[in-house]
């Protein structure tokens, strides 16, 4: 209980460190959960409307009855955004992000014939560009025929935007599973329990390992190992005082999933999968945070390690890129790693992944030996570590 | 700092190498047409149908699937078997879609339904009005029109999104160069190390110490960084563009800027070296995960809602100078970048130099 005591007395002694990453973990929190739907509507995979808006920025040099017709055209089912004033760097900015899908040049004279109609986007052959170019094609062909019936410029754009407004009925075939469709606070919780395994290790590790860390001093240590405290003893006050600060941040975690999850049906429907999985990982970083400082390793080469090692995993294991984008031969790797299954496991409350309560087990079963054999080495390489120290000094 | 931007490169390449290629084509996705009816409209869009579901043709979009009745192809829809149903009545289209339909399948659906809808809309409205027009419109139908033409030129290279995260990753590496300017300070302020506290008292002149200092680490920190580069083009296939001046004079400014701003950050943050380093560390993880090492997409959100924090954060700024130098190819973004960084490496040193040499009198 002593040396449990410590522990904390030495976080406490370091909480600056503590505090730094705290403030990391939340304003990583933050960037998620403000990135949520843009993460979500740039994949080309499962989206999350039938018909989503798309992002078109332009520039009218023009400024036809043909030009102004097709922004007011495609304004209806789009957010157009006027960037006249904007530089071609800043524009070239805008595309690349993906804040404009679609940017549209229209020269002047465009409407006469002397000049062009450019467009640039990130893509050159996405769903997204098809249907955008698709609609700015047939609205100039329709105002284009309209022309050679004989009426007036105005007219030819007003009957232009009335035809392509006139579509198709888009229905959806729901699957007799029970499940609603996704909502915009689905994709955040989805999300926030997606990048969760990395955003523990990184806690864990950095904000707590240091304290370990502290521990491993010699002036500390030596003053430990001189306790009448056996060796077990010291290791399980330590793992105590990492799991002990863990189960801290899985309750702040939770309660930041209980705020979000107020508008998320997923978050209502399987609460309790999320609970457990996020506890499991918590302690997968626990125990990685147990490893890792279980060497004698300076606080250095601790944020290199983990650096390393965390944002190799995450991006193997699809915790800032989805899994279904990544390739098969890439996630057989993957299964190699403690992030891949808490992933799964979380993304089994979206919608468009099958829940299977089988595989949830098998992920639940699978983190759980990462967190016995992450463990366990910890323990080996520490008692080895110690007892190396005890020989040398027996043998001074 | 050599291995740690390299081994995440590694990951990186692994991970992201096909996903550009992948979003950026419409693989062709099996469709189901379902007939209500007989007559010219039906028939034409079948028609329209088949010749995108050509097999081979570069045009290709479809898969054709046969199923008897709307109620057989809902079932294959709902059991993921098709991807889309086109139900097609007289003078009317309906699509319909998988609950988890991507985003191309509703909009090549939507979209080629609504072409012929409109199209076969106009051509009765001219047939109303000119007869003659209207059989013009109908030969010229079979031809495909583009009015629009694609700025490709715009970017020296694809703008892979992905290319990011690589660009991202080294600017990253560069910015842990500040721990070098945060050992610089703990070798020569007297009140950090004992070591400093000999060069303090030692007759050689400070300033010059300080030169000396910052250009033993500057040499290395080029070094780590050209072959990081050097990695980066030949093994990863990462464009780097083919000015190289340009990027001496990004190498060279990026990695003079990260050592003075560890030096800053040794200045005014407490505590022993490691302490001050991993003060600093924090404040570089921060930054660099707004730059959007993790997530592409944070720049672009602070573009829109905040643009003055991009100005702000070192890891962007570095990181938009590489962008306008390589894919953006663009010489007055980067030269802006590069200006704002020479600036504030400016301002480090002059105070960086300013307080080391007095530290002498100071701290001792």
């Amino acid at each position: 209980m002593h040396l449990f005591k410590n522990f904390f007395k030495l976080l406490k002694s370091n909480r600056t460190g503590v505090i730094i990453y705290g403030v990391i973990f939340i304003a990583m929190i933050i960037g998620v959960i403000a990135a949520a739907p843009s993460l979500a509507s740039e994949s080309t995979g499962p989206d999350y409307a039938s018909q989503e808006a798309i992002e078109v920025t332009y520039v009218d040099n023009d400024h036809s009855a043909l030009s102004e017709g097709l922004i007011d055209y495609l304004s209806v089912n789009n957010n157009v955004t006027d960037v006249s004033d904007r530089s071609a760097s800043s524009i070239q900015d805008l595309v690349f992000f993906g804040l404009s899908e679609y940017h549209l040049t229209i020269e002047d004279g465009f409407a006469d014939g002397t000049g062009e109609i450019t467009y640039l986007s990130d893509m050159e052959k996405s769903g997204a560009i098809y249907r955008i170019d698709g609609a700015v094609n047939n609205y100039i062909q329709a105002y284009r025929d309209y022309e050679n019936m004989g009426y007036e410029p105005e007219e030819c754009a007003d009957l232009a935007k009335e035809l392509l407004l006139d579509s198709a009925t888009l229905n959806v075939v729901e699957k007799d599973d029970g499940r609603s469709s996704t909502t915009a606070g689905d994709v955040v919780i989805v999300f926030i329990n997606q990048f969760f395994p990395y955003l523990s290790i990184g806690f864990m590790t950095l904000g707590i390992g240091h304290t370990v860390i502290a521990n491993n001093n010699k002036l500390i240590g030596d003053r430990i190992e001189c306790s009448p405290v056996n060796r077990k003893k010291i290791s399980l006050a330590n793992s105590m005082g990492i799991a002990t600060s863990g189960l801290v941040l899985w309750l702040v975690f939770m309660l930041v999933n209980l705020m979000l999850g107020q508008d998320s049906p997923a978050f209502r429907e399987y609460w309790w999968l999320l609970v457990i999985n996020s506890f499991l990982t918590t302690m997968i970083a626990c125990a990685f945070a147990a490893f890792v400082t279980s060497f004698d390793v300076t606080s250095n080469s601790l944020s290199m390690i983990t650096n390393i090692a965390s944002l190799s995993m995450a991006f193997v294991s699809g915790v800032f890129v989805p899994q279904y984008l990544l390739g098969e031969g890439l996630l057989t790797v993957a299964k190699f790693m403690p992030m891949y299954w808490c992933v799964v496991a979380s993304n089994m409350i979206d919608v468009n992944s099958n829940y299977d309560s089988g595989k949830l087990l098998m992920c639940f079963g699978i983190e759980i030996l990462f967190i016995v054999a992450l463990t366990m080495a910890a323990a080996f390489v520490k008692s080895s570590g110690l007892g190396k120290a005890k020989s040398a000094v027996k043998t001074e | 700092m050599f291995v740690f931007p390299l081994a995440l490169m590694t990951a990186m390449h692994f991970a992201f190498d096909s996903i550009y290629d992948y979003q950026n084509s419409i693989d062709p996705m099996k469709t189901i047409v379902i007939e209500e009816g007989e007559g010219m409209y039906q028939d034409g869009f079948v028609d329209l149908v088949e010749t995108l579901s050509e097999e081979g043709s570069e045009d290709q979009l479809f898969v054709l699937e046969d199923v008897d009745s709307l109620e057989d192809a809902k079932a294959k829809l709902a059991e993921e078997e098709a991807e889309i149903i086109f139900v097609v009545s007289d003078g009317d289209i309906e699509v319909y879609l998988q609950e988890n339909h991507s985003v191309t399948a509703a909009a090549v659906a939507g979209s080629v339904a609504d072409s012929y809808m409109q199209r076969y809309t106009l051509i009765a409205d001219a047939y109303e009005r000119d007869p003659a027009l209207a059989m013009e419109l109908i030969e010229d139908a079979s031809e495909d029109v583009t009015y629009t033409v694609s700025q490709k030129d715009f970017f020296a290279a694809d703008p892979n999104p992905y290319s990011w995260y690589f660009l991202s990753t080294l600017v990253m590496g560069i910015l842990f160069m500040a721990m070098m300017g945060i050992s610089m300070v703990g070798d020569l302020r007297a009140d950090v190390s004992a070591e400093a506290m000999r060069y303090s008292v030692s007759p050689a002149r400070k300033g010059q110490m300080v030169i000396v200092s910052f250009l033993a680490r500057l040499i290395p920190g080029i070094a780590i960084v050209v072959v990081q580069l050097i990695v980066m083009k030949n093994v990863f296939g990462i464009y780097l563009g083919n000015d190289y001046f340009k990027l001496a004079l990004f190498i060279v400014s990026a990695v003079m800027f990260s050592i003075s701003f560890g030096v800053i950050c040794g200045l005014c943050f407490k505590g022993n070296v490691n302490q001050r380093g991993n003060k600093a560390t924090s404040l570089i993880m921060i930054s660099v995960f707004l730059s959007g090492e993790m997530i592409a997409q944070l720049p672009g959100i602070f573009e829109r809602y905040f643009p003055i924090f991009n100005k702000i954060n070192p890891a962007t700024v570095l990181n938009m100078a590489l962008f306008k130098l390589t894919i953006g190819n663009s010489a007055e973004g980067f030269f802006l970048n590069i200006a704002e960084i020479i600036g504030l490496t400016v301002i480090f040193l002059a105070i960086g130099i300013a307080v080391l040499r007095r530290e002498k009198y100071a701290s001792v």
